[in-house]
């Protein structure tokens, strides 16, 4: 009887001290690998919070939201965030088809992440514009995007009569980002900021 | 007296003419193609840059300081490409300079940041042989135990 309470004892301490020993190996070995290799796109307000988005826009007024990029590829990405502008008429992002809007990009964010980091741009734009009340059209002056001054002209607005109606402008934040060959690819994520242009 | 006369007109003449090829070069700015060839440089210094970035990543080392310096050039190459844009040529060829010379060093740092994340990938590798081992000399005494208190019993 004894011996058997012995017996017990030592498979006990033994596997223990062996399950102890064995810890760093068994972290390896338990630690479940990356499946799925992504990257997360999102935009918050001026407080961090998704509730008061910049929407009803005064000339010359600065507005910041903070832009958050989260890589989950598994190792540092090379993304280059595209800033565009459309109004109600301009091509649109295609959420189904996952394509870029089809204009030119008025500036390049670079942003470097890590893998399992995340990046937050903070970004404060202004518009400068003027109304044409004759054909109910605004047009676009220029945007300072963090101390980057943007040429606007060409671009406008007519009014939007349907609800929620204004001046509307929308300003596309798109990812992309460089593959392992070292071309830029659409990394298929956009936010955007529909902006009414008060007058 | 008189080769000394040439040779100082020519030496002067030589100084002048320096003197207005600086000039002209001021005056003149940078062209399009300078600009086009500061960008495209940068962005492929930005590129062999992240490449190197990535291999350091890959051993497992902590990159965060060749991440900000990453960051840091990607803003003066985002200047640049929106300097280059508007037709501002000098303004575009600054900010690409500035961009490498931001990562001037990077590659020797990243290089390092890469040795030292091998180097405790090695350290993490002789641990991992050693606790197997180390588990198996552990079962293995206990076995041994086992046996040694069997036999005293049987005794």
């Amino acid at each position: 009887m004894r011996l058997l309470k012995l017996k017990v004892l030592i498979i006990v301490v033994t596997a223990l001290l062996a399950l102890f020993v064995a810890s760093p190996a068994l972290q390896r070995v338990i630690t479940s690998p990356q499946t799925s290799f992504y990257t997360e796109l999102w935009l918050l307000d001026s407080a961090h919070t998704a509730n008061n988005y910049p929407s009803n826009i005064i000339e010359d007024q600065n507005y910041t939201v903070y832009l958050d990029i989260a890589n989950h590829l598994g190792n540092i990405g090379y993304y280059v965030v595209e800033v565009k502008l459309r109004n109600d008429v301009m091509p649109y992002a295609g959420s189904f088809n996952n394509t870029p809007v089809n204009m030119p990009s008025l500036y390049n964010l670079t942003a470097f992440v890590p893998n399992k980091a995340t990046l937050e741009l903070p970004i404060t734009f202004s518009f400068t514009y003027n109304v044409q009340w004759a054909n109910s059209q605004v047009n676009f002056n220029q945007m300072t995007l963090n101390d980057a001054v943007l040429n606007l002209n060409g671009y406008s607005t007519t009014y939007r009569t349907q609800a929620p109606s204004g001046f509307y402008g929308n300003l596309y934040f798109e990812l992309w980002m460089y593959n392992s060959t070292g071309s830029l690819q659409y990394n298929d994520r956009y936010v955007n900021l529909p902006l009414n242009m008060t007058v | 007296m008189r080769i000394y006369h040439i040779k100082g007109i020519t030496f002067a003449a030589l100084l002048v003419l320096c003197l207005l090829a600086s000039f002209s070069s001021v005056a003149m700015g940078s062209t399009q193609t300078d600009a086009r060839t500061a960008v495209d440089s940068a962005q492929n210094t930005m590129l062999n840059c992240y490449k190197a970035a990535q291999a350091a990543e890959s051993t497992g080392a902590n990159i965060t300081a060749l991440e900000v310096s990453l960051n840091n050039a990607g803003k003066s190459l985002s200047n640049a490409e929106l300097a280059y844009s508007n037709g501002n040529y000098d303004s575009a060829v600054n900010y690409a300079g500035q961009c490498q010379s931001t990562l001037s060093n990077f590659l020797s740092e990243a290089n390092a940041v890469k040795a030292s994340g091998e180097q405790q990938q090695s350290q993490k590798s002789i641990i991992l042989v050693g606790s197997i081992v180390g588990a198996l000399v552990v079962v293995g005494a206990g076995y041994g135990v086992w046996l040694q208190l069997k036999k005293k019993y049987a005794n």
